[in-house]
């Protein structure tokens, strides 16, 4: 046992500690009274070593033991109050305690010593699943001395929330820290001394108002509990007769709502306590009304806390301890759990909607009653009674009508072929070949011969492949349009045109966009607005509509710049030739020819047949492609009976008879220009048509204001020129279904029939009725 | 309703499907050769989008010839179509100098005034001579002269109405009446098979427009009902009319509509009939006053009667047969009447003689033995059609009969057998009827002898056979005289 016996690892300070203390043991309890020289003197070579195996010896004996080595020597005293023995104890019995240096939290942490205590604690006193957490320890510490050593502690909430706000900044989560201050307050009740300071601290606890604090600062209900439970067992015997009445009028009042599922897991603490509670209130009276005051006063106070901690109870009970890939399944997160399921359940609900309750047949009987149609048509005014003069022979140039011979001007005979001997040739013969009617559309059986014949020849007229037969001029635009523009296609188009446009417009469905009548800036500024707003226009069918020679103003169409226009801007033509066919243009062609205009540049041209050629339907052509396509989609083609036999003989010959007589054409030029320069100064009309137009239209200088108000005026105009004058012109009349905004007026259908005199008397007679007419109108 | 036979329809949507199968191919290998077609459009759209003309390049195209035969005389009960071949299958078909002769089952001739008739043609002769062909004018300005007058009183008179107006084609009649008389907020009840001339009218019209089941009165009430009582969509206001559209004898199907309950029915609802007697008009009836006078429905209580007289009349053009004020609220504002130029003069006169002889005014009973042997004509091939097992549609008295086809395979086959027969009939298919109820519509005619009715009869039964068309066992009766037939057919075949 030298000194020299130095290599540690052959030393075993335990052993030799212990030998050493059953030696000195004696001697230990009498160091205490002696002086230290002499306990310097007991062993010199122990007292000799060098502090750090001190310690390490120190650390081997239990601790238990410390107290009475520390009595030794004054040395070993000051090591044990040291920080380094105290550091060397902590790492070496609890290796896996913390090293940092820093704590968080509001309780201290201490030196080492302090927290030595801590960690043993926490092992020994309040271990938790084998682990030791030094936190626990130094609230437990914490708690003990707050409750042991201060004469008025404060009040057991700050304490609790101090505690649980230490485990919170220590990382712990919410409901651990409530779990782990529940069972630190536990033990510290557990472990307090037994004396009379120990029972006015519980007293004051019991009697302590309870603070209604969210969770986790409201203490658990098994603390309170302890308290009481401790009070009435460990300390009955220091009550007072009122403070013991009092206090377990307090119990009751605490835990009397508890229902009794709660209750059971309480009971199951201290069954027989409360039973003789309940015995005792009753046959305490007074004592039983004092607690009923108690339990008044804070009644509801005391029904929420208590249904919340019992809320919390129930939710914690079952699933206290579980763990769902490592997150502990406590009470809240099962109600949220619980609030997410009924969320997605309520929104995967429908929407909530009013019933909607069906009408009863009585309702519906009631209504189909109540129902008043308006009438089917609207009153009848005097303008609508107003009859169309009547002819009594053919609508040639000349025509009787009230048995009196008047020139016409309201037959769109252009080139006088109505009454023409080889016309008339023609459909005789062919009536009495072929009958009336066809008796059947194209499809089925009511394609004639002569059908075919007309279409080629109308083909062959124009330079086209093909063209096809429409039985009546007012269905052909409006079952072309449709059959080439569908929804979305765009369709620019004169404001202008007529009436049958209009309606083929409106079937198309079409994105329909409108341009100053016969103005080519607007036209162009129209197609610059489409194709560059509009990106997709690329993509979709885009066309212009015209007409050659507007019915409505007798304006000509440009066609030439509309060419370049259209070409410039990519969109196809729809040319209406319906008065320009056998009109415009040196043989009669139509307004390709007068602009000089190849046809195969307008993509559809339609015209009807019943103005220059005398007869009737009406006509399309264009490519083969065109025309083939219509005769399966257009619907007044494949839904309608062919146009008669003769008919269509009459427009073959009506077309020999133009091809065989060019001169035709210049004498309709002739009488157009006599017509026009005889009216450029009738007294307040002027000519608005275009100076080679068919149709010469007049306009009054200066309108009345109102559409019905003009055509009121002109219709008088109209009626004096055929009573007095027997001249037949006749106004524009609009249909109520008509969109088209250019303002009405006379039209006058030259012809190539009419004689020079005629047209100088209609020139004539215009004046002389204007100046009466129309004297009103101008003066003021 | 027509019940499809189960296996039928089968075979038909597979029929369709194949088609479509084999036009799609088609359209793919088109599309490779053809793609440097896209830019010979120079920034154009294709004036025919997509799938719009794929029936008619890959279905119609391929039987084209059964469809639109050009004929070379009067469409009276037999006819000479012409012959046509094709060098392109049947891409283009080109006409030919040689015709056949043949009996013709399709022409609506209801009365056989398609051919030159000894009273009419006369007449409307000299009334070609006197009033020229066309008046080349609207009836609003120069185009009405005495004769349109003379027509629509007579008219007005036939069709048992105050007054009447008349316009040069019976489609337009349709489509552009109906756009005046009802407008936005206004109700359109249309019977679901009415022409597409209605349908493109309603259409014009802006009104809503909604469809009850094919000739079905409780359905149609059922209609009304809901649509009175729930008003206008979205606004839910009252309506301002309800127009009830129905036809007198349904073209493609042969039926007669349920006028009298109709009637009724529209009567009770306060809404207005508007009748369509395309077909119906001079065909049906005792005196060939059309549904009315079959069904024995007062002519006031139909509010628009509507007709042509392209069927019954052999002419052109139709007629709106109303109230006087009705009459004159169109004539003042109707597009038909102010833009249309006015029904050519001897197609007007047609139509009064025909309708004088048809009335007994020519002197004769010619008219009355017309309308007499229609029925009888009709009546009698009907029940022989149904006898043999064809599936015949429509209702007795109706001159229009349409045999089921389905398939449409059928469709060129029996079109074309019948005409190697020298029978004419016609084939329907898609555009005028739903896809899977391809059929052949027979319309006959007065001046059908009953030696044609056997011939047609005995023709339609040997290529109902070789079609497979009979969908229904034949009568017991017919059965034994079939049973003769058939070893007759197999000597043909081997022939």
């Amino acid at each position: 046992m030298s000194p020299t016996l130095s290599p540690l690892q052959s030393f075993n300070p335990c052993n030799y500690l212990a030998e050493d203390l059953k030696k000195n043991k004696p001697r230990i309890v009498m160091s205490n009274n002696r002086d230290d020289d002499t306990l310097t003197r007991v062993d010199n070579s122990f007292g000799r070593l060098p502090d750090h195996l001190l310690i390490e010896i120190f650390i081997r004996v239990p601790v238990l033991e410390w107290a009475q080595i520390a009595c030794v020597k004054k040395h070993w005293a000051s090591l044990f109050l040291g920080e380094s023995l105290w550091h060397a104890a902590i790492m070496r019995t609890f290796p896996s305690a913390s090293q940092a240096k820093r704590w968080p939290g509001p309780i201290p942490r201490g030196l080492s010593k302090r927290r030595f205590a801590a960690l043993y604690v926490s092992k020994h006193i309040v271990a938790l699943d084998d682990e030791i957490d030094e936190i626990v320890g130094h609230t437990y510490l914490f708690l003990k001395e707050q409750l042991e050593l201060s004469t008025l502690p404060p009040p057991s909430g700050i304490l609790h929330g101090t505690i649980i706000d230490q485990f919170i900044s220590c990382g712990k989560s919410r409901d651990v820290a409530h779990e782990l201050a529940s069972q630190i307050w536990l033990a510290v009740l557990d472990n307090l001394e037994e004396n009379w300071h120990t029972f006015l601290v519980l007293k004051r606890l019991a009697l302590e108002e309870d603070v209604f604090l969210p969770f986790p600062y409201s203490r658990s209900i098994k603390v309170q509990w302890r308290v009481f439970e401790k009070l009435f067992i460990d300390f009955r015997d220091c009550f007072s007769h009122a403070d013991y009445y009092d206090i377990l009028g307090i119990a009751k009042n605490k835990f009397q709502p508890i229902p009794s599922a709660c209750q059971i897991i309480l009971l199951d603490v201290t069954t027989s306590l409360i039973t003789i509670d309940v015995q005792e209130i009753c046959t305490f009276p007074v004592s039983a009304s004092v607690a009923l005051r108690v339990a008044m006063e804070s009644a509801a106070l005391n029904f929420v806390n208590a249904t919340l901690n019992w809320v919390t109870l129930a939710l914690d009970a079952p699933a206290a301890r579980a763990v769902v890939f490592g997150v502990h399944i406590s009470g809240h997160l099962f109600v949220e759990v619980l609030l997410l399921v009924v969320i997605l359940f309520l929104l995967s609900q429908k929407s909530y909607k009013p019933p909607k309750r069906p009408l009863t047949k009585k309702e519906i009987d009631e209504l189909c009653d109540e129902w008043v149609p308006e009438s089917l048509i609207p009153p009848i005014t005097e303008e609508m009674q107003s009859e169309p003069p009547v002819l009594e022979s053919a609508a040639g140039p000349h025509a009787i009508v009230n048995g009196k011979e008047v020139v016409n001007f309201a037959s769109a005979n252009y080139l006088g072929l109505i009454g023409h001997e080889k016309l008339l040739d023609s459909c005789t013969s062919a009536l009495e070949k072929y009958g009336v009617g066809s008796c059947g559309p194209r499809q089925f059986y009511g394609t004639i011969d002569v059908h075919l014949d007309c279409e080629a020849r109308i083909a062959n007229f124009l330079g086209t492949t093909d063209s096809i037969l429409y039985s009546y001029g007012l269905s052909t635009m409006f079952s072309a349009i449709p059959c080439f523009c569908k929804k979305g296609d765009i369709i620019v188009v004169d404001e202008g045109v007529h009436w049958g446009i209009q309606n083929g417009l409106y079937l198309s469905r079409s994105t329909i966009v409108y341009f100053k009548h016969n103005d080519m800036e607007s036209l162009e500024k129209t197609l610059e607005k489409i194709t560059a707003k509009n990106q997709r226009a690329k993509k979709l069918r885009r066309y212009i509509v015209v007409e050659a020679v507007y019915q409505n103003s007798g304006q000509i169409a440009p066609l030439d710049k509309i060419i370049k226009l259209k070409e410039k801007y990519r969109f196809r033509v729809l040319l209406d030739e319906s008065n320009s066919i056998g009109v415009l243009g040196h043989t009669g062609r139509g307004l390709t020819e007068y602009c000089r205009v190849p046809i195969e540049k307008i993509d559809i041209v339609t015209a009807s047949l019943g103005h220059a050629l005398a007869t009737e339907g009406g006509f399309c052509t264009g490519s083969a492609r065109v025309v083939d396509h219509q005769r399966l989609s257009s619907s007044g083609y494949v839904f309608s009976a062919s146009l008669p036999p003769y008919l269509a003989s009459a427009a073959i010959t009506a077309i020999d008879v133009l091809e065989q007589n060019p001169d035709l054409t210049s004498k309709l030029k002739e009488n157009i220009a006599i017509l026009w320069k005889g009216l450029s100064d009738v007294q307040g009309l002027s000519v608005a048509s275009n100076p080679e137009s068919p149709i010469v239209f007049l306009q009054l200088k200066k309108s009345t204001g109102s559409t019905k108000g003009d055509l009121q005026l002109l219709e008088d105009l109209a009626n004096r020129a055929l009573e007095e004058e027997s001249v037949f012109v006749v106004v524009s009349k609009r249909s109520t279904l008509d969109k088209c905004p250019l303002p009405v007026g006379i039209r006058m259908f030259v012809s190539a029939a009419h004689s020079e005199s005629d047209l100088l008397k209609a020139c004539l007679s215009l004046k002389k009725v204007a100046a009466v007419v129309l004297k009103d109108h101008i003066r003021p | 309703m027509i019940t499809i036979p189960y296996l039928t329809a089968l075979s038909t949507y597979f029929s369709y499907g194949l088609l479509f199968a084999f036009g799609q191919f088609r359209d793919f290998f088109r599309k490779i050769f053809d793609w440097w077609q896209a830019s010979n459009l120079q920034g154009y759209a294709p004036i025919c989008l997509g799938l719009e003309d794929f029936y008619i390049r890959r279905l119609y195209l391929r039987i084209q010839d059964c469809f639109g035969r050009p004929i070379a005389s009067a469409p009276d009960a037999w006819f000479d179509v012409v012959e046509r071949y094709s060098n392109d299958n049947n891409k283009t078909l080109k006409r030919t100098e040689k015709i056949s002769r043949c009996l013709n089952l399709g022409s609506y001739n209801y009365l056989g005034f398609a051919a030159a008739d000894e009273y009419c043609t006369p007449r409307v002769i000299d009334s070609l001579n006197r009033f020229s062909a066309s008046t080349c004018s609207t009836r609003v300005d120069g185009g009405t002269t005495t004769l349109h007058k003379e027509l629509e009183d007579c008219v007005a008179n036939f069709v048992g109405k105050p007054a009447a107006v008349v316009f040069g084609m019976g489609y337009v009649t349709n489509s552009a009446i109906l756009p005046v008389i009802i407008g936005k907020g206004g109700l359109i009840i249309s019977d679901s098979l009415n022409h597409n001339s209605i349908v493109n009218g309603a259409r014009g019209s802006g009104a809503t427009i909604r469809v009850f089941q094919h000739n079905t009165p409780p359905h149609l009430e059922k209609v009304l009902r809901e649509h009175i009582a729930e008003g206008q969509p979205r606004t839910h206001r009252p309506w301002k009319k309800i127009i009830v559209v129905v036809e007198g004898i349904y073209s493609m199907e042969g039926e007669i509509c349920k006028l009298p309950e109709i009637v009724a029915i529209c009567k009770k609802y306060k809404a207005y009939v508007y009748l369509d007697e395309a077909h119906s008009i001079g065909a049906v009836g005792k005196t060939g006053r059309g549904v009315c006078e079959l069904l024995g429905v007062d002519t006031a209580d139909v509010d628009i009667m509507m007709g042509t007289f392209t069927k019954s009349f052999g002419s052109c053009g139709g007629y709106i047969a109303g109230s006087k004020e009705l009459i004159q609220y169109l004539k003042y504002t109707c597009p038909a009447h102010l833009y249309a130029t006015s029904i050519s003069p001897p197609a007007a006169q047609q139509i009064i003689s025909s309708i004088k002889v048809i009335l007994g005014e020519d002197g004769s009973s010619r008219g009355a033995q017309k309308l007499a042997k229609i029925r009888e004509n009709s009546n009698f091939f009907r029940s022989e059609l149904q006898k043999m097992g064809f599936e015949v549609l429509g209702d007795n008295d109706s001159p229009v009969m349409p045999i089921m086809l389905y398939n449409p395979a059928k469709i060129p086959a029996f079109s074309r057998e019948c005409l190697k027969q020298n029978v004419a009939v016609v084939t329907v298919a898609f555009p005028a009827t739903p896809l899977l109820l391809a059929r052949a519509r027979i319309c006959i005619s007065a001046s059908h002898t009953k030696e044609d009715l056997l011939k047609a009869l005995e023709v339609i039964s040997q290529v109902g056979d070789m079609v497979g068309i009979k969908y229904f066992p034949a009568e017991p009766t017919k059965q034994l005289q079939h049973q003769h037939q058939q070893p007759e057919k197999e000597t043909i075949k081997l022939e």
